[in-house]
């Protein structure tokens, strides 16, 4: 037993942690760098797919570099901390779910970047199997081919076009959001839970993703606290703002712990694998909420603006705690009583 | 990355699962922290000695069993499957004063200790906290005056758990009466039979007498009782305190995902505040049931990764307050859900170890966030020590 990353694992995370903030770094992307443009610059999205991100997680068989979620969920974390756009979760998903389903063309063109997927959170009953029924949140959007849509039952490949999808002014204005409909619409691929747990891995994805967030952000805040000075000391120095920084230490790193534990049970088939990776994504959400609001806070005025970096983990907090599944629909699945509501 | 336990591992699983099996005692352990409570926690100690399962990861050379923390780790899952009774007062010994001798003492010291520590032949308590030091510790003022070879003590502790039944207690002592502060201190095993020591126990909120106030009146302690250097006491309780913050809390922290899995198990039973259905049919409390399991679990996990970075450093680091103040808040919330179960029902008293006992869990949480440094000074550590913040102490 070591829930401590080995060497090749913080190799990754290093890897990735550094090509982000050459490439893609949060400062300096105000608000209207997305809204209008692009949601991912398009060389970035190829780069990052040649790098292998799409297909770290998939066996060398289909394609993929053929590590496995564990390695997924550490870059995940460090897209989270970056707070970085593009489809990289319906990516990762898209690509497993076509390759458990045969189609491994479908899985290496997803892989390559080439085709992008959309994520559709369930809105109400959705069904989903060789046609998906059902109200759809659709995130990424932009310049998507086709819309993942899963839960924990299954997941399926769905063509845009059939979704009907009118877009929003997002509050999480980097990533295209719109508003769904399908109607009794062929799956291109789809698989069921027991095949391959689509809905699950993407728990413990999102969990990592809302993981870096809780951590990122915690960071700006002790940073902040160190420096600003008032009644002639850092702020840091006064226990409200320390104790509050201990607090979202607290929550950041057992966010991390349960991601990592999730990952590990998931990949191996431990234990209650769906319930782990379902309290992930739970106590992540959590430490993304609270740790932004202490942050802003932290910041003063400072952090109401756009113009201080806390902003963006707000947005991306708020967005992940309503991707995949609602805080309530997580507490059910957690405590069992989504089963026996069904 | 990996949950894997080696298949020798999996085989000292086994072994420790049947052994509990027919071993642990089936009455409860007695409250109220008189004799009674003193020989069922030495007599559970020493049938767990004569099983071969005492001091895990203790060294062999001193009657321990010199295995991994991954054992000692799955010893503490079994220990809380089989619902084995509270450490209770052997806590100190076996979890931060025997560890504390193992990291500091001598040779010696350890051979004539830690056997008798193991083997259930005596009880340990912890003498840190005094009237005017309590967060402060470093306030100490009860001294000791170097006569030839011995330590002659004078000064009160407080809030001594277990004072009126140990044989043996960690005691801090400021042997440099100059000195201020962190400097000038001795750590020195005290026998409490000594002459010139008198406890006085107090009685608790949750109807125990768990801790005591010590009073020392030229009590003599041979040189030879000093942990470390004399004037190096610091250090060493530093040594204690992070041991006692850390993997100290494992087996609890293991024992109360049992306990929340008691509480789940009770609302599916229970009418709930519509009177017809089960409590567990309510959103409020199926979704407040369901975050306090994923807290304890998200702790289980945290424990985990503690346990393997330790490994690493060979030592436990400031990380074990994160668990500390985790733990304290997740014992509170989990006994104030409990009462707002039991409506009415919470009204009766029962203590903490009979079943059904969760009006004296209750009463006793309110001490979850004292015992090991308070809530306040967790979040200090971790605020000065894990996160870098700016000290505002000297
Ligand atoms: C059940 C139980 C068992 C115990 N067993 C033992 C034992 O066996 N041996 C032993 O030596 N001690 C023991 N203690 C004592 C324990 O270590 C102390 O209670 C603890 O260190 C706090 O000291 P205090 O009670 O004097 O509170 P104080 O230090 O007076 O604190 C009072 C309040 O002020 C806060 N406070 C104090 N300083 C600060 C600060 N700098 N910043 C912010 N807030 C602050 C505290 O957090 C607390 O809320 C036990 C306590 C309990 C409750």
């Amino acid at each position: 037993m070591d829930l401590m990353p080995n060497g090749e694992q913080d190799e990754i995370a290093a890897t990735v942690a550094a090509f982000l903030v050459d490439r893609v770094p949060v400062v300096g992307r105000g608000r209207e760098h997305v809204v209008s443009g692009p949601e991912i610059d398009a060389g970035i999205w190829t780069e990052c797919a040649e790098l292998g991100w799409l297909s770290l997680g998939l066996p060398e068989s289909a394609g993929g570099v053929g590590y496995s979620l564990v390695e997924e969920m550490m870059l995940f974390r460090e897209l989270g901390r970056g707070v970085v756009p593009g489809p990289f979760l319906p990516g990762v998903l898209a690509a497993h779910l076509a390759a458990a389903a045969g189609d491994l063309d479908l899985a290496s063109t997803i892989a390559s970047g080439a085709v992008k997927v959309a994520l559709g959170t369930p809105i109400g009953p959705v069904s989903i199997g060789a046609t998906v029924a059902g109200d759809l949140s659709v995130t990424h959007v932009d310049d998507a081919a086709l819309v993942l849509v899963c839960d924990d039952r299954s997941a399926a490949l769905v063509s845009i076009d059939s979704c009907d999808v009118d877009q929003i002014d997002p509050v999480e204005g980097s990533i295209t959001t719109g508003h769904g409909r399908a109607d009794q619409v062929r799956a291109t691929v789809h698989v069921d839970a027991a095949t391959e747990p689509i809905f699950v891995r993407g728990l413990v994805l999102a969990a990592a993703a809302a993981t870096g967030v809780a951590e990122a952000v915690l960071e700006l805040a002790v940073a902040h606290a160190c420096e600003r000075v008032q009644f002639g000391k850092p702020i840091g120095t006064y226990q409200a703002i320390k104790h509050r920084c201990s607090d979202m230490k607290v929550g950041a790193d057992g966010a991390n712990a349960q991601a990592s534990y999730a990952a590990v049970c998931v990949r191996d088939g431990i234990g209650a694998w769906a319930t782990e990776a379902a309290i992930a994504k739970y106590v992540a959400d959590e430490a993304a909420r609270l740790n932004c609001e202490g942050a802003v806070q932290i910041h003063g005025a400072m952090g109401f603006t756009s113009e201080a970096l806390p902003h963006r983990y707000v947005y991306r907090a708020h967005l992940l705690g309503r991707t995949l599944a609602s805080r309530a629909a997580l507490l059910d699945r957690i405590i069992g009583r989504d089963m026996a509501r069904a | 990355m990996d949950l894997d336990f080696t298949p020798d591992e999996r085989a000292f699983r086994d072994e420790v699962r049947a052994w509990l099996a027919d071993h642990v005692p089936t009455e409860p352990r007695p409250h109220g922290d008189g004799p009674d409570s003193r020989e069922f926690d030495l007599a559970w100690q020493r049938a767990q000695y004569d099983g071969g399962w005492a001091g895990i990861s203790w060294p062999a050379e001193f009657g321990g069993r010199g295995l991994s923390t991954i054992q000692q780790l799955i010893w503490y899952e079994e220990y809380a499957s089989a619902d084995a009774p509270w450490i209770g007062a052997c806590f100190v010994g076996i979890n931060h004063g025997g560890p504390t001798l193992i990291a500091r003492a001598d040779d010696e010291q350890k051979s004539f200790h830690l056997p008798r520590i193991l083997r259930g032949d005596v009880v340990w308590c912890q003498g840190f906290s005094e009237p005017e030091a309590g967060s402060d510790l470093a306030n100490i003022k009860t001294r000791a005056v170097v006569d030839g070879d011995e330590l002659v003590v004078t000064g009160q502790k407080i809030w001594t758990s277990f004072a009126n039944m140990a044989d043996y207690q960690e005691l801090l002592l400021r042997t440099d009466p100059e000195s201020s502060r962190h400097k000038g201190l001795t750590w020195v095993i005290c026998d409490m039979s000594a002459p010139g020591i008198t406890t006085r126990p107090i009685s608790t909120l949750d109807r125990g007498a768990e801790f005591c106030e010590v009073f020392y009146d030229e009590v003599r302690i041979p040189i030879s009782n000093v942990v470390g250097d004399i004037g190096d006491g610091w250090s060493v309780a530093m040594s204690t305190l992070s041991l006692e913050r850390g993997t100290g809390f494992m087996a609890e922290i293991i024992d109360t995902t049992k306990t929340i899995d008691d509480l789940i198990e009770l609302a599916r039973h229970r009418t709930g505040p519509d009177g017809r259905r089960p409590l567990i049919a309510d959103d409020e409390y199926a979704r407040r049931l369901a975050a306090l399991k994923a807290e304890i679990t998200t702790l289980r996990s945290m424990a985990y990764r503690a346990i393997s970075r330790n490994r690493r450093a060979g030592q436990p680091g400031p990380e074990g307050s994160m668990l500390r103040l985790g733990y304290g808040n997740l014992l509170q919330s989990m006994a104030r859900l409990a009462m707002d179960m039991l409506g009415t029902d919470a009204l009766v008293y029962i203590d903490r170890f009979r079943s059904g006992g969760w009006s004296g869990m209750w009463l006793r949480s309110f001490a979850s966030g004292m015992g090991g440094g308070t809530f306040e000074i967790q979040r200090n550590i971790i605020g000065e020590r894990v996160l870098g913040l700016p000290r505002d102490r000297s």
